[in-house]
């Protein structure tokens, strides 16, 4: 089951563009425009698994919002071009999740939201990609119901395609993320264990190399 | 130099020359006081062996016929005093004058005492006229008074030394020096304590300045005085608070800005990493272009606004002419015409050849702003009124019309009271605060009048 993501955002241009990268992260989105609107569906629909509200909007403003939101035990992250502290620590102490603030990189929103997901138990325990299923719980990975044994590494590295499929990632960020932000070793143990996947999972076709970006995981 | 040094020298000095001249003329004063007392002591001393000889001559030697001249000669020998001169006059026989000493104590001659111009001594209360001369004699001064007794028949000197007064004046003008020298040095630390107490004002002042220069602009000067330096505090007290409101402003107005900019920026950069790093249909990608494109656009706009506000803002050169009302708004009409026509909405002119004087450019613009915002706050079908009345320009619609508590907002840069509305038809809420700011530089009076559901009514007063 996919988990929802309710998000309300007045402009137009950054909801649809929070809603295309869900959408490609196996989210479903679904976008309103209005504070007042928003907490009035709540009523109808309230099965969200995560909120993502910008601080101004019309209607009702972000805080206000966040009230409802708690009465239905929908978790929130702020979205805001105010970056002074007050507004940060408002935000928080009023109960959201978590605060991100405009420009953001579309990568960290979606972490974030994974990580709030995960705090929340909300989130998916089983990975499904292709053919290929993900056990996050008991770290196993089964190819048509096979279980196929990998390395610590590989599983790390599989785990982040698979959680952010369609989306390239950089072999930066890879270490980064794997091997922690010390990691002083070359990029190309990232290029390695990436091959080791492609053979393992036979996913040669699907782990494609986008040029001057990093390695992208497609399901299309 | 410090003004404070600069003020004690100047201070200094004139005292100095003050207290010299002064000094001078007193010393002066006093110096013939001096001489002229000296004098009148010789005088006295002449007077008393004046008196001497003639009382005595009347009393005894007279009675017992002895010669004036024997007498004379007995008399200062008794004396005996190094002061007198005593001289007969002889005149013989073809006129030429001769003399024999009588006596003389002195250590001059009669030859040296006749060589001397003589003054009168005014307060003289003889017969016979008195006179009077100072020398200096081996490098002591001398008064010496000169008379006749008996029909000019003798003539007697009388030396005083008056040394002493040059003595006494020498000593008297090293303490007029001294004691000027004393004062002035007093004065000098006086004058530094009471200058530096004053002057203190002024530093805090130049402190102050500075602590504002560094960007502390809520910092006040304390002035309790009333004097100049007084006024100088307070009028520095209100420069900086019109600083500080200044600063308060350029800073709201930035942050608006980068709120401005950081919107368009999020939806832009977000799309294009988009773009680079997943993987999307067609579809999505010609999504996400067109978003960019109308983002960049949004900028576009709302840059070239900050730029005519800022240039405005520096007055830049604006071209006052004659321009009639018709010409005006037949400009208007064709800039609006597409918009209106979108909307169908009609735009009724009235005017009757009124003629304004301005920049015709940025009232063109300021029209079409308020024109546009007017069709933006009505429906499909309505109508706007263009009128001109006097020195009046009317801009009137039927639309949404404005809050009353949001009237005085609106002129603020960025401020939108629907900002989604807004930011839909591009706008980033610029347009009526360069509109406030035109009509200010050409000294329009802008009033607004509106009511909720009915419609507003811009009236623009040329002065």
């Amino acid at each position: 089951m996919r988990n929802r993501i309710l998000i309300v955002e007045d402009e137009e241009a950054i909801a649809k563009m929070i809603s295309l990268n869900l959408k490609l992260a196996d989210y479903d989105a679904t976008i309103l425009m209005d504070g007042k609107e928003a907490a009035d569906s709540l009523l109808m629909d309230n099965q969200y698994d995560l909120a993502i509200l910008d601080i101004m909007l019309p209607g009702m403003d972000g805080f206000e919002l966040l009230e409802e939101m708690k009465k239905y035990n929908i978790p929130v992250i702020f979205l805001t071009a105010k970056t002074d502290i007050g507004s940060k620590i408002q935000g928080l102490r009023g109960g959201a999740e978590d605060y991100i603030v405009k420009p953001f990189d579309v990568l960290e929103l979606l972490v974030r939201i994974e990580k709030v997901l995960e705090r929340e138990n909300k989130f998916n325990h089983v990975l499904k990609v292709l053919d290929i299923e993900i056990n996050l719980d008991e770290h196993t990975v089964f190819k048509n119901g096979e279980e196929i044994p990998l390395k610590n590494m590989e599983y790390e590295l599989l785990v982040i395609l698979a959680k952010n499929k369609n989306i390239a990632i950089s072999r930066e960020k890879l270490i980064s993320m794997i091997w922690g932000p010390n990691f002083s070793g070359e990029t190309r143990t990232v290029d390695v264990h990436i091959g080791w996947l492609r053979k393992k999972l036979g996913l040669s076709n699907h782990i494609k190399t986008i040029s001057k970006v990093g390695y992208r995981l497609e399901d299309k | 130099m410090k003004l404070r040094t600069r003020i004690i020298w100047i201070n200094c000095i004139l005292f100095l020359i003050a207290s010299f001249v002064t000094e001078l003329v007193i010393w002066c004063i006093t110096a013939d006081s001096k001489r002229e007392a000296a004098v009148l002591r010789g005088y006295e001393e002449y007077h008393e062996m004046f008196s001497y000889l003639s009382d005595n001559y009347e009393r005894q030697f007279k009675e017992d016929g002895h010669n004036l001249s024997v007498y004379m000669e007995y008399m200062l020998k008794s004396r005996n005093n190094d002061y007198d001169v005593c001289y007969e006059l002889q005149n013989d026989k073809e006129g030429s004058e001769s003399y024999r000493e009588i006596y003389n104590g002195t250590i001059l001659t009669i030859g040296q005492l006749k060589k001397y111009s003589y003054q009168n001594v005014k307060e003289a209360q003889t017969e016979y006229p008195v006179h009077y001369t100072i020398e200096t004699i081996k490098s002591r001064r001398y008064v010496i008074i000169r008379g006749s007794m008996y029909n000019n028949e003798f003539e007697l000197y009388h030396i005083r030394d008056i040394t002493y007064v040059k003595d006494e004046l020498i000593e008297l003008a090293f303490i007029m020096v001294l004691v000027a020298a004393v004062v002035a040095v007093m004065a000098i630390i006086i004058l530094n304590m009471i200058l530096k107490r004053e002057f203190k004002a002024l530093h805090n002042l130049s402190k102050s300045a500075e602590l504002i220069a560094e960007g502390e602009y809520s910092h006040r000067v304390e002035m309790t005085r009333k004097d100049e330096i007084g006024i100088l505090g307070d009028n520095f007290n209100k420069m900086a608070e019109a600083v500080e409101k200044r600063t308060e402003n350029l800073t709201l107005f930035m942050g608006n800005l980068t709120h401005e900019l950081k919107t368009p920026m999020t939806a832009i950069s977000g799309y294009a990493q988009t773009l680079l790093s997943a993987n999307l249909s067609e579809e999505e990608k010609q999504e996400a272009l067109m978003y960019i494109y109308k983002e960049c656009g949004r900028i576009e706009r709302m840059s070239e606004k900050m730029l005519k506000l800022l240039e405005i803002d520096s007055s830049m050169d604006m071209e006052f002419k004659e321009v009639t009302a018709g010409e005006l708004f037949d400009d208007v009409e064709v800039i609006c015409s597409a918009i209106l026509e979108n909307k169908s909405i009609t735009l009724t002119i009235r005017e009757q050849g009124e003629v304004f004087v301005t920049d015709r450019d940025l009232m063109t613009d300021v029209l079409v702003n308020l024109v546009d915002n007017a069709i933006k706050a009505s429906e499909k079908g309505q109508t706007i009124i263009l009128m001109a009345e006097g020195q009046t320009i009317y801009v009137q619609d039927f639309g949404k019309g404005i809050p009353e508590e949001e009237l005085e907002n609106i002129l603020e840069p960025f401020y939108m009271i629907d900002k989604s509305r807004s930011r839909k038809s591009g706008g980033a809420g610029l347009g009526l605060a360069l509109t406030a700011l035109i009509l200010e530089k050409t000294n329009v009076v802008l009033n607004i009048e509106s009511e909720v559901g009915k419609g507003s009514r811009f009236i623009l007063q040329f002065v």
